[in-house]
């Protein structure tokens, strides 16, 4: 125990391609570890002394960042929007941008723990427990932005319905309402989908614990959770109906995002297929999030075992799967362009793909469509530098949709009096980087003091689960 | 007055402290101790925080005089002067916090126009065109609404500056006299160098000095030109008056008479009176001229041609009519056939001959029904050509009149300079400089900061400190129009009364006060201009008409106007030299007047600076203006600098390609460059007036321009980013839709052409629509009348207490104006058709922006305004989103955080400040509804229509704009939105607009390619009023178009 203290974490564990055997279903926990083997590997990460020195790094810069986006937003209220790039035709810039970006991270989570919960996908637990932790964070990340992008802060409380004895309410046709709903609703499911999931693990870290702080503190989070065969039933049920319910808030609340620009006049933004294209490409962004942040973690933490190759080639199939489907929504906007025979529409679209933002439109192609291609082939899907770099890149093309469907839409639209166009300020790529500055600043301590992987269900899939299962499966396969 | 002298109660009190000013009644407090002790505490701390400043105690003063004039009826504030404390009681027929009109004239150009100017609670804040003025008829252009903000400016000069001694002092008035008095500066021969001014009481004070006072007017711009050339053909100064009313054609040679003109207001009036269809055929206008000016933009036909060639221009017109079809001359023009002769050999490029042409049969065939006009900057034989050709073409006395001067004795402008350098050399020792800079902006070869150094004492009255203050010994603030008392002849010649509303803020002397001083006379200004009057007028009671003439603004009193034939065999000399075509080596250099801040005098006033130029859309700045075939050659995009030297004089500006601007000549707007005037002037544009000459002060040739190696930004309000070839088509796609117009001929066969040009959608609502059983407000805005001279823009300012933001703000794409003047050019770059669409709030019926505010923030009331409650916004800019007419404006930073007091008194108080943070927009004039709405509720009536007048309405000068009830079937409004011209922008959207739009039609005449064009535009009749939207894919819908019809 002593020795693998003071060893690196990411010394601790072992590559094994689990992805290539094609006849019986391939282990998802590699390098035939133990129920105890994977509480050791995920519990020493959080009591480990020392944190490996590439968090340290990533630490100290995530605080920076986070510094900055205070300092950057200190100087927004105290000053007002003007400090950003928006103008008369682009009222909206990097501020809804960075929102819908960080929402559609914030979905992979939840689709994740969700979803694949529901449809017994059970590669999901390796990774459910981090992506969820992403997606609550990049929820934090993105709600700041619709609050401070406001001219007047001090009174965003407004569009809360709070009653008030002057009855003033919200302006229920308003899709930035649809947004409050859709967005705390969500934050406040996954949330508990995510804290409910880790109850049996922090309970495991309070048995373990050493010192009287971790021993007060993970107790207070565990719950009371005792392992006893009737909190085990109890807990099955409501994480069932907790997946349940929070199922169709991924699919809602991206699609409540693309409301706010689909129920508005401007082309570029007025089209149907805004709700199905969101949550796509949400999925996609936030997979490819996954990919970007599971590839370094589980090399620093030791998890090769328990994250492994078989779960990223699964991820990078929806991935590419996923930016397919972002590439036809793109074809069909422009199909319907054309087709719809609005010129002021056609005239938007040529605009995009020609106009003064082609490099923007040309960029998100690139990321989105182009290079997620490379995972047709297995040799991408399987190695880590190529999904990381890939990952790299449909998170830049993410971004860059937004701001395409954003921007480009709005500085030109009916009038060519107004006509415009619009430059971010220092102070907009500043605030960017401080809402990377937060989501990490939070997932890095995440990654260090929680549970990264989910002990319980990790378990749950190891062949050992199931006594004769195992066999089972072996007589049907000679059958 | 009783009731002034009685008083002991004063009602304002300010309380410092928050931060913030608030004023309340102190009744309780009248006679008291403490009420003494608070007086005299409050005084010193104001008078000691605010040093250069209005002090609110000189405000208070200056107000309660105003208030205490304004009680008795219908005089200003400078007379009687009684000891001043406001009121305990309210004098009668006064309701403070009502605004009250007063009749007043301000000269521009040396020509009066007649104003109303709006005090509340004696301070004036608005001014308005005065309906019974001739030259304003209830117009008023936006240098007239920017003109009070002149008064509210905060770097005009507060004090006298003494340099008599050596070092600079500040001293006051008092002082001043003395000096004058003690020194008996003015008591011997002295000179003036003024600015021009038809005033005939600064005439009567000028000749009741004398011989012992040489008298010269110099102004950057000025109609010598035209008056030597009057001069010789009347044997007195007079200048042409047009009268469009009858008019048919127009032929404009360099002349901007509907922008940059004395008259320019009147003139737009008639012009948009003769083009009004139910007249018949709209007046046809004609324009040859270099850089597009607003009259040019208006034109049927215009021509663009180098401000040199407009002299031959005419000549050739001449020769087509006079040689080509034989038309006889005018009796005693007769010696001009053989100079006439010659012209005809005059060639300029094809389309200006077939221009002229045209042009030529026109006059012909409508005999008394046409005019031709010539612009000031024009040298006089072009001058004597137009006013022969008119007399030959039977239009004097019919479209044209010749009206005297009011100032006869005098030198040119030109002259000026070197007739001063004489009375120097004469032993002339003090100069006294009314108004101007003309140390600034004096052609470069006028040598008069030499003789400025030569001079005794020299004395500069002016409203702010400049560079011809540098070189004075004694600096007097000079008072603004609305706190003087004057007078002024209009351009048609009638006489008017300038009345102050406020007193000088900064103790400031007219220079009718001065004069009066330099002459001895003890009279207050108030009893000088009244003797003027009784003297002009002949009354018998002078008192009563006086008090009539005040209130009316307008007099029986008129300068003579003559239509007799002028002695044209004296013309031969000067205008042989027409046919000659200058040598066309380098580039024309043309100067103008600036379209915003005229010749540098409105340099400070941030309204005008943050106006756009009608034409090129550029505010804060001046530029080269060239053409597109130009600035190709030259190898320049919009916004590089280039040198622009004249020999060795060079100075740097950027450049702005203009559609339109003739080739091979260069315009320059003059009045920038200035660093000695105030916060808003200095470091704006570049200084032109160094490349001019004392011979050549409006163009001259062989000018040169070259990269300087750099560019800048320029803050124009539209195109604001270059603009790339598929946004240029796409533009120019839509324009036919948003701005539809067509030939009267198309018009007479389909009237309601307007309506069918583009697809509309059946009109399909989610929501439920509002019913509206009371008022439902709507406006028009003809387009076949709207010149797009601006004036909206800055009444709009004024009226809404609209920020200005600055230049860095305006490049940003922030300008907050609640009103725009959108400019679209179509066709041929090199000679463009141009269209102007003002376009403010629609207040549409099925408001996008309404649906998407979160917070109801934008909500619809019963009336069927889109109201805007600033309280409420949070700012999510959402509503501007989707706003397809893109008339929201967002106020991005606290534009009223560093105002000072003395700005604030300009700001409407009927209108909310808003601060950061909230979106704003056009209301409709919201608060001058409610008005209206409330007297006619105490009056116990209907509100009449046109009794509510939005500020745009009453400040147009063309009458573009008209608002009013749309549930009143007989209200101006209502017939306009019934007429067949009547469209809605974006109808397809289904917004259900209140604000809707007139189409322009045009009167292109017959043969002409502009005629071609606009033909095979519409050809195939009412189908091909699609217009291109058939070719852009759009045929099934325009099948199914053709279907429902």
């Amino acid at each position: 125990m002593a020795k693998t203290l003071t060893k690196p974490l990411s010394q601790l564990s072992t590559e094994l391609d689990n992805t290539r055997d094609q006849i019986s279903q391939p282990p998802l926990v590699t390098g035939g570890k133990t129920f105890g083997n994977i509480t050791e590997i995920v519990a020493r990460v959080a009591e480990h002394p020392s944190a490996p020195k590439a968090w340290y790094v990533a630490f100290a810069g995530a605080v920076m960042l986070f510094g900055l986006l205070f300092a950057m937003l200190a100087y927004l209220i105290s000053t007002g929007v003007g400090v950003w790039g928006v103008n008369t035709p682009v009222a909206w810039g990097f501020a809804i941008v960075n929102f819908v970006f960080w929402i559609g991270i914030g979905h992979a989570g939840t689709l994740i723990s969700a979803i694949l919960y529901l449809f017994r996908q059970k590669w999901r637990t390796g990774i459910n427990r981090f992506a969820e932790a992403m997606t609550i964070f990049a929820v934090f990340a993105a709600g700041i932005f619709p609050l401070v992008h406001v001219g007047r802060v001090w009174v965003v409380y407004w569009i809360f319905p709070i009653p008030n004895q002057q009855q003033l309410w919200p302006q229920f046709r308003s899709p930035l309402l649809w947004d409050v709903f859709a967005i705390t609703t969500y934050l406040l499911t996954s949330l508990l989908f995510w804290y409910m999931g880790m109850v049996p693990d922090l309970a495991t870290f309070r048995d373990r614990a050493k010192t009287k702080v971790r021993k007060i503190v993970y107790g207070l989070f565990a719950l009371g959770w005792r392992g006893s065969n009737r909190q085990w039933i109890h807990y099955e049920k409501a994480y069932l109906l907790l997946a349940a319910l929070a199922t169709p808030l991924v699919l809602s609340v991206h699609s409540v995002v693309s409301f706010d620009f689909a129920t508005s006049q401007l082309p570029g933004w007025h089209t149907t297929i805004f709700p199905p294209y969101f949550v796509a490409g949400a999925i996609f962004g936030g997979f490819a999030m996954v990919v970007f942040l599971a590839v370094p973690a589980r090399e620093l933490f030791g998890l090769k075992n328990l994250i492994t190759l078989q779960h990223f080639d699964h991820m990078n199939k929806i991935i590419m799967a996923t930016g397919m489907i972002v590439g036809y929504a793109y074809a069909m906007e422009f199909f319907i362009a054309w087709y719809g025979g609005n010129p002021l529409e056609t005239f938007t679209f040529e605009n995009r793909a020609t106009g003064p933002y082609a490099w923007a439109y040309w960029i998100m192609v690139t990321c989105n469509v182009f290079i997620p291609q490379v995972f047709w082939f297995k040799k991408a899907r399987t190695n880590l530098w190529v999904m990381w770099i890939v990952s790299v890149f449909v998170n830049i093309g993410m971004w860059f949709e937004r701001f395409v469907i954003v921007v480009s839409s709005l500085s030109r639209d009916f009038l060519p009096s107004s006509w415009d166009y619009y430059t971010p300020t220092w102070v907009d790529l500043c605030t960017l980087a401080g809402s990377f500055g937060l989501f990490f600043f939070f997932f890095l301590l995440f990654c260090r003091y929680m549970p990264i992987v989910a002990i319980a269900e990790v378990k749950g899939v190891l062949p050992e689960a199931h006594p004769g299962h195992g066999a089972h499966a072996a007589a049907e396969a000679k059958a | 007055m009783s009731s002034i002298k009685n008083s002991s109660v004063i009602s304002r009190k300010q309380i410092k402290g928050s931060g913030r000013t608030y004023w309340r009644s102190l009744n309780e407090f009248a006679g008291s101790a403490e009420y003494e002790e608070m007086m005299k505490r409050e005084f010193s701390a104001v008078a000691t925080e605010a040093v250069n400043d209005t002090t609110r105690r000189d405000f208070l003063r200056v107000m309660g005089a105003s208030l205490a004039l304004a009680g008795i009826g219908i005089t200003g504030c400078t007379w009687p002067r009684e000891k001043i404390a406001p009121f305990a009681n309210r004098p009668e027929g006064l309701t403070p916090g009502t605004p009250v009109q007063f009749a007043t004239t301000m000269e521009l150009f040396g020509y009066g126009t007649g104003l109303l100017a709006t005090s509340y609670d004696g301070r004036p804040i608005k001014v308005d065109g005065n309906p019974r003025h001739p030259a304003s008829l209830g117009g008023a252009s936006s240098l007239h609404q920017a003109s009070v903000l002149n008064v509210y400016d905060i770097d005009r000069l507060k004090s006298y500056v003494d340099r008599s001694a050596g070092a600079e002092t500040q001293r006051d008035r008092s002082a001043f006299v003395n000096w004058v008095e003690n020194n008996r500066v003015f008591a011997g021969d002295f000179a003036v160098l003024t600015e021009s001014s038809s005033s005939p009481t600064v005439q009567a004070l000028r000749n009741r000095l004398g011989s012992r006072i040489k008298w010269f007017e110099y102004e950057p711009v000025s109609r010598d030109n035209e008056r030597e050339a009057m001069q010789l053909l009347f044997g007195r100064a007079c200048h042409p008056v047009m009268d469009m009313s009858n008019a048919s054609v127009v032929a404009s040679f360099d002349d901007d008479f509907l922008f940059s003109h004395p008259a320019s207001v009147m003139y737009s009036k008639q012009f948009a009176a003769a083009r009004d269809l139910k007249r018949g055929a709209p007046l046809r206008l004609y324009s040859f001229e270099s850089a597009m000016s607003v009259t040019g933009a208006n034109a049927d036909h215009r021509r663009p041609l180098r401000s040199a060639h407009i002299g031959a221009a005419l000549a050739a017109l001449a020769a087509e009519i006079f040689v080509n079809k034989r038309h006889p001359l005018p009796p005693n023009a007769q010696n001009l056939s053989g100079v006439l002769q010659q012209f005809s050999s005059v060639s300029l490029d094809a389309s200006t001959m077939e221009g002229i042409k045209l042009l030529a049969s026109d006059l012909i065939s409508l005999k008394g029904k046409a005019v031709v006009t010539v612009g000031a900057r024009q040298p006089a034989p072009v001058h004597i050509l137009a006013a022969m050709i008119n007399e030959a073409m039977q239009n004097t006395g019919y479209t044209v009149n010749y009206v005297e001067d009011p100032v006869q004795e005098r030198y040119s402008h030109s002259l000026a300079f070197s007739e001063l350098k004489s009375a120097v050399s004469g032993g002339v020792r003090n100069l006294l400089i009314i108004g101007g800079d003309p140390v600034f902006n004096a052609p470069a070869d006028s040598g008069l900061v030499e003789l400025l150094g030569q001079l005794d004492n020299v004395v500069h009255l002016t409203s702010h400190a400049n560079v011809t203050s540098g070189h004075a010994g004694w600096v007097v603030p000079r008072a603004e129009y609305l706190e003087s008392w004057g007078d002024a002849y209009s351009w048609d010649g009638s006489y008017s009364i300038m009345q102050p509303l406020i007193e000088p803020l900064y103790d400031g002397m007219s220079a009718i006060e001065l004069l009066a001083l330099c002459a001895g006379d003890e009279r207050r200004a108030h009893d000088i201009v009244m003797d003027t009057f009784t003297s002009l007028s002949g009354s018998m009671d002078a008192e009563a008409d006086w008090r009539r003439v005040l209130h009316d603004g307008v007099s029986a009193v008129r300068m003579a106007s003559h239509t007799e034939e002028g002695n044209f065999s004296l013309g031969m000399g000067p205008i042989s030299s027409l046919g000659e075509l200058p040598a066309a080596q380098g580039l024309e250099l043309s100067f103008y007047p600036d379209n915003c801040i005229l010749d540098g005098r409105f340099a400070n006033n941030g309204w005008l600076q943050e106006a756009p130029d009608p034409v090129t859309k550029l505010t804060w700045d001046n530029a080269a203006v060239v053409s597109f075939k130009d600035a190709g050659e030259l190898g320049v995009k919009d916004g590089d600098v280039v040198n622009v030297a004249i020999g060795n004089v060079k100075t740097q500006l950027p450049i702005v390609i203009l559609p339109g601007q003739a080739e091979g000549s260069v315009s320059l707007a003059m009045g920038y460059g200035q660093n000695r005037i105030g916060r808003i002037a200095d470091g704006v544009g570049s200084d032109i007036f160094m490349l001019r000459d004392n011979a050549n002060p409006n163009y001259l040739q062989g000018g040169a321009l070259s990269k300087a190696g750099r560019s800048m930004v320029l803050a124009s309000v539209q195109d604001h980013h270059a603009i790339d070839e598929l946004g240029a088509k796409e533009r120019e796609r839509r324009i036919p839709t948003l701005i539809r117009e067509a030939d009267f001929r198309y018009y007479k066969e389909q009237p309601d052409f307007a309506q069918h040009m583009v697809h509309e959608p059946a009109d399909t609502q989610l929501f439920v629509s509002p019913q509206y059983t009371g008022h439902r407000w709507g406006m028009s805005i003809d387009l076949n009348a709207c010149t797009g001279c601006g004036a909206c823009i800055v009444a709009c300012v004024a009226e809404n207490n609209i920020p200005v933001v600055g230049k860095q703000r305006v490049i940003e794409g922030r300008e907050l104006h609640w009103i725009r003047v959108d400019r679209y050019f179509s066709g041929d770059v090199a000679n463009p058709q141009s269209v102007h669409m003002p376009v403010a709030c629609q207040q549409c019926e099925n408001a996008p922006c309404e649906q998407v505010c979160p917070v109801a923030a934008t909500v619809h009331s019963d009336e069927g305004l889109n109201d805007m409650v600033y309280n409420r916004c949070v700012g999510t800019r959402y509503c501007s989103n989707n706003c397809p007419y893109k008339v929201r404006r967002f106020n991005y930073f606290n534009y009223q955080k560093n105002i000072s007091d003395t700005e604030r008194l300009v700001k409407n108080p009927d209108v909310t400040v808003r601060s950061r943070g909230v979106m704003e927009k056009c209301t409709y004039c919201v608060q001058r509804i409610q008005h209206a709405k409330i007297k006619a509720k105490v009056q116990g009536r209907d509100l009449k229509d046109g009794e509510i007048r939005t500020a745009c309405q009453q400040t147009c000068p063309t009458d573009a704009i008209v608002f009013g009830d749309l549930s009143m079937p007989e209200s101006e409004v209502s017939k306009r939105h019934a007429d067949g011209r009547t469209y809605e922008i974006l109808a397809e959207l289904s917004n259900r607009t209140r604000t809707r739009y007139m189409a322009r039609v045009r009167n292109f005449a017959d043969g002409s390619p502009e005629l071609a064009a606009d033909q095979a535009r519409h050809a195939g009749g009412h189908g091909g009023g699609h217009g291109e939207s058939h070719d852009e894919g759009h045929g099934e819908q325009a099948t199914s178009h053709e279907a429902e019809h």
